[in-house]
C-alpha cells in the first residue's frame, strides 16, 4: 500500500509539474469561462416574464402578482387575459410565461422539478404565495381564517408534459461533454504513461522494487487524482463564472449536476484507465499506442453520441437506456439522464453498481496482462498470446 | 551468501533455466557468464523476484530471496531510467520505493552522484546527460539505498577503458564493504582481473564454478616453451603425452597429459636448442569458458 502510495505520489508530482498539464487546465478553465460568459453578457442579465391573469378576483390580485417581480430579482410583464383556454394557448405558443388562474391554479408550459432554484421555479413559488395570500383574504378578514386557507397550496400545473429545462440541457451537455474529453486524454496518459516505463525500460529497475500490480495500480491512482483535481478546478471554474456573471446555465438543473459529473468520472476512469494500462504493457512503441487505443475509444464515442443525442428532447429510446445500464457507455449516458431527470434513483444505482463489479473484474484482468507482458520487448503483443496459460515475457 | 537451487524455467519450447544451481558467498565480486541466450538475464531477473520460475528456490542468508528483496540492488542490462526525470528526484524516488527514508534517501542520492563524478548534473533532467553520465545515474539507482546484494547484468558494457576502472573500483569497496556484488559479462579479460569466482552457464546448465584461481589450475598442466632457432616446435610435437595447443612466434603452449613430468619437456627441449623461455602456464579465463561451453 505504501509502495502504491509512492508510485502514485511520483506520478501527481512530475504531472502537475509538465507543462502539459498547465496548459490542458488553462484551456479547459477559458473554454469553461467563455462558454458561460459570452453568452450572459449578451443576454440582458435580469430575465423577464410574461405572465397572465385569468379571472383575477380583484385589481388587488393583478396589483399584487406585478409586485412580485422585484422581490425574486425579474422582470415581470403582467396581462389580463380572457379566458383559461386562450391563457393556455399563448403558454403553449411561447407567449406566456406563466399564468395565475383566479386564486385556483398556476399554469406554466412544463411543471417545474423539484430542486430546481432557477429565476422562474423562484418566480412560481412566489406567484403562488401570493395567490394564496389573495384567496386568504378574499375568504375572511380573520386572522384565524386567513392561517387556515394559507394552508391549502394552489396547484401549479403544466400544459405540457414536463421536460428537461434548458438550462438543465446545457448543464448536462457540458457535463458529458467533459466527461468524453477527460476519460480521452488521461486514459491516454496513463496509456502513454505505461508505454513510457516499458519503453525506457525504466520498468525493469521498478519491478525490482515494486510488485507489478501495485505498479500499474499506483499509475491509475496518481493520474486518477491529477484528472480529479483538474475537473474540481473546471467545475468550481463553471460555478464561480456563472455566479460572478449572473449567467442561466445551471437554472433549472440539479444542485447535484456537477457532483454527479466528477462521481461519473471517477467510475468511468476507473474503468478505462486499467484498459488503458493493458493496452499499454502490450505495446513496446510509442508509434504503436495510438492503433493499439484506437478499440477502446469506440465505446466511450458511442456512448457520447447517444448522451447527445437525448438533447433534442423526448424520452429516451430502449437502446440508449440499455446504453445507460452497459459500464463501457454508462459512464456517458447515464450522467445525462442524470443530467435531465430521465432517470430513477434506482436505476442509477443498479447502473453505479454494475460498473463498480466491472472495474473490480477488471482490476484484476488487467493487471494479470500488465504483469504478464510489461518485460516483453519487440513487437507488440496480440492480448490472445498473453492471455495464454503458460505465457509471460519475463 | 546466495544460493541458486535447481532454477527451472521455460518459456514455451525452449528451456531458459534448466535445474541451475550454484551458491555466491558473501563479500565477493562474483562473475555470472555464459555466451548469448545462456539465461544469464533469466536467473539475474529471478534473483530480483521479476522473472518467475517453474522450480527452484532462491535463497538469501538461508531464508527466501523474497522476504530481503528490498536490499538487493539491481542494474537491467537494457538501462532504464526516466528519461524526463531531474536526475536526483530519481534516484530519491527509488530509494525511497525500497524503504529510505525521503531525508535518507535524497542524502544517499547526492552522496552517490558525488561519489560516481555526476553530482554536478544532479538538477538535470536525465535526458539532458551524456550516455556516459546516464549510465552512472544508473548504476547509483542500483546502488543507492545500500543493498546487501548487487545484481548487476552487463554493469560494463558501454563504458570507456577510465569508466571500467571506477567501476570495478566501486565493486571492490563494496565487497569489502560486505555487500555481494553478482554481475554478468561478456569481458572475460575484466571479469578474470576483478572477480574471486565465476559461475559459468550454457543453455541453462551450469558448465563449470569456482574461484579464479581454481579455474585457472585445474585440468592437466600446462606450460609455455620457447626454444631458440625452432620456430615450428616439431621436438615438442615428437613427445609422447604433450599436446602442442598454440604457437605464437616460436613460444608453444603446451597441454601435458595425466603422467607426463614437465621435467622431462624440460629436457627434451634442451636437447632441441637453448631453451629461451620455461614456466607453468595458467589457463585464461576466456579458455575455461570456451572449452566449458562447447562441451
Amino acid at each position: 500500500m505504501n509502495l502504491m502510495w509512492l508510485v502514485a505520489r511520483r506520478e501527481i508530482r512530475e504531472r502537475l509539474r509538465a507543462r502539459s498539464f498547465r496548459v490542458a487546465t488553462f484551456i479547459s478553465v477559458a473554454a469553461v469561462v467563455a462558454a458561460i460568459a459570452i453568452p450572459a453578457s449578451r443576454g440582458n442579465s435580469t430575465a423577464t416574464y410574461d405572465v397572465g391573469v385569468v379571472n383575477a378576483v380583484s385589481p388587488a390580485e393583478v396589483d399584487a402578482v406585478k409586485a412580485v417581480g422585484p422581490g425574486v430579482g425579474v422582470n415581470l410583464r403582467v396581462r389580463e387575459v380572457a379566458d383559461a383556454e386562450q391563457a393556455r394557448a399563448q403558454l403553449r405558443d411561447g407567449r406566456l410565461d406563466l399564468v395565475v388562474v383566479g386564486t385556483d391554479e398556476i399554469l406554466t408550459k412544463r411543471a417545474p422539478d423539484q430542486g430546481d432554484t432557477g429565476s422562474r421555479a423562484r418566480l412560481t413559488a412566489a406567484l403562488n404565495t401570493t395567490v394564496r395570500l389573495q384567496r386568504a383574504l378574499g375568504r375572511s378578514p380573520q386572522a384565524a381564517v386567513v392561517l387556515d386557507a394559507l394552508r391549502e397550496p394552489v396547484a401549479v400545473r403544466g400544459v405540457e408534459p414536463s421536460d428537461a429545462s434548458t438550462g438543465q440541457r446545457v448543464t448536462a451537455f457540458f457535463g458529458v461533454l467533459m466527461l468524453f474529453v477527460f476519460l480521452q486524454q488521461y486514459g491516454t496518459w496513463v496509456l502513454m504513461g505505461v508505454i513510457e516505463e516499458k519503453a525506457s525500460r525504466v520498468v525493469e529497475v521498478l519491478l525490482a522494487a515494486v510488485p507489478p500490480r501495485l505498479l500499474v495500480a499506483g499509475k491509475v491512482v496518481g493520474i486518477g487524482a491529477v484528472a480529479l483535481v483538474q475537473g474540481m478546478i473546471v467545475g468550481a471554474t463553471a460555478l464561480i463564472a456563472a455566479q460572478a456573471t449572473g449567467a442561466h446555465v445551471f437554472e433549472g438543473s440539479s444542485r447535484f449536476a456537477i457532483a454527479w459529473t466528477l462521481v461519473w468520472f471517477v467510475l468511468g476512469y476507473g474503468l478505462y484507465s486499467w484498459v488503458y494500462a493493458a493496452i499499454g504493457s502490450l505495446v513496446s512503441r510509442q508509434a504503436d499506442a495510438q492503433n493499439a487505443a484506437f478499440p477502446v475509444s469506440i465505446p466511450v464515442l458511442v456512448g457520447y453520441i447517444a448522451a447527445t443525442s437525448l438533447l433534442s428532447g423526448g424520452d429516451p429510446s430502449p437502446f440508449v437506456r440499455v446504453l445507460a445500464f452497459l459500464p463501457p457507455t454508462a459512464p456517458m449516458v447515464m450522467p445525462m439522464l442524470i443530467g435531465l431527470g430521465k432517470v430513477a434513483v434506482w436505476e442509477i444505482l443498479v447502473s453505479m453498481g454494475l460498473v463498480a463489479v466491472t472495474i473490480a473484474l477488471l482490476t484484476r484482468v488487467a493487471g494479470d496482462i500488465y504483469a504478464r507482458a510489461i518485460l516483453h520487448s519487440g513487437q507488440r503483443l496480440r492480448l490472445r498470446q498473453v492471455l495464454r496459460r503458460n505465457f509471460s515475457a519475463a | 551468501m546466495l544460493e541458486l537451487d535447481g532454477l527451472t524455467r521455460r518459456f514455451g519450447a525452449v528451456v531458459a533455466l534448466d535445474d541451475l544451481s550454484f551458491t555466491v558467498p558473501e563479500g565477493q565480486v562474483f562473475g555470472f557468464l555464459g555466451p548469448n541466450g545462456a539465461g544469464k538475464t533469466t536467473a539475474m531477473r529471478a534473483v530480483l523476484g521479476i522473472s518467475a520460475l517453474d522450480a527452484g528456490e532462491i535463497r538469501w542468508k538461508g531464508g527466501p530471496a523474497a522476504e530481503s528483496r528490498a536490499r538487493f540492488g539491481y542494474m537491467p542490462e537494457e538501462r532504464g531510467l526516466y528519461p524526463t526525470m531531474i536526475v536526483i528526484e530519481q534516484l530519491q524516488y527509488l530509494a525511497e520505493l525500497r524503504g529510505m527514508t525521503a531525508v535518507d534517501a535524497r542524502a544517499q542520492s547526492m552522496a552517490w552522484l558525488e561519489r560516481l563524478g555526476v553530482a554536478d548534473r544532479a538538477a538535470d533532467k536525465l535526458e539532458a546527460l551524456s550516455l556516459g553520465n546516464q549510465q552512472r545515474v544508473q548504476l547509483a539507482a542500483a546502488f543507492v539505498h545500500g543493498p546487501e546484494l548487487l545484481v548487476l547484468d552487463e554493469p560494463f558494457s558501454g563504458l570507456d577503458p577510465v569508466a571500467i576502472d571506477s567501476v570495478s573500483q566501486v565493486l571492490h569497496d563494496q565487497a569489502d564493504a560486505g555487500t555481494s556484488v553478482v554481475f554478468s559479462s561478456h569481458q572475460l579479460d575484466l571479469v578474470e582481473h576483478i572477480c574471486n569466482s565465476v559461475a559459468i552457464i550454457n543453455r541453462g546448465r551450469l558448465v563449470a564454478s569456482g574461484t579464479v584461481d581454481e579455474l585457472a589450475t585445474e585440468g592437466p598442466a600446462r606450460l609455455q616453451v620457447e626454444v631458440e632457432g625452432d620456430g615450428d616446435g616439431a621436438w615438442a610435437k615428437k613427445l609422447r603425452g604433450v599436446e602442442v595447443v598454440a604457437n605464437g612466434n616460436g613460444r608453444l603452449r603446451l597441454l601435458l597429459g595425466p603422467r607426463t613430468d614437465a621435467q622431462r619437456v624440460l629436457r627434451a627441449a634442451e636437447k632441441a636448442g637453448a631453451v629461451r623461455h620455461f614456466s607453468y602456464d595458467r589457463r585464461r579465463l576466456s579458455e575455461v569458458f570456451r572449452e566449458a561451453v562447447s562441451r
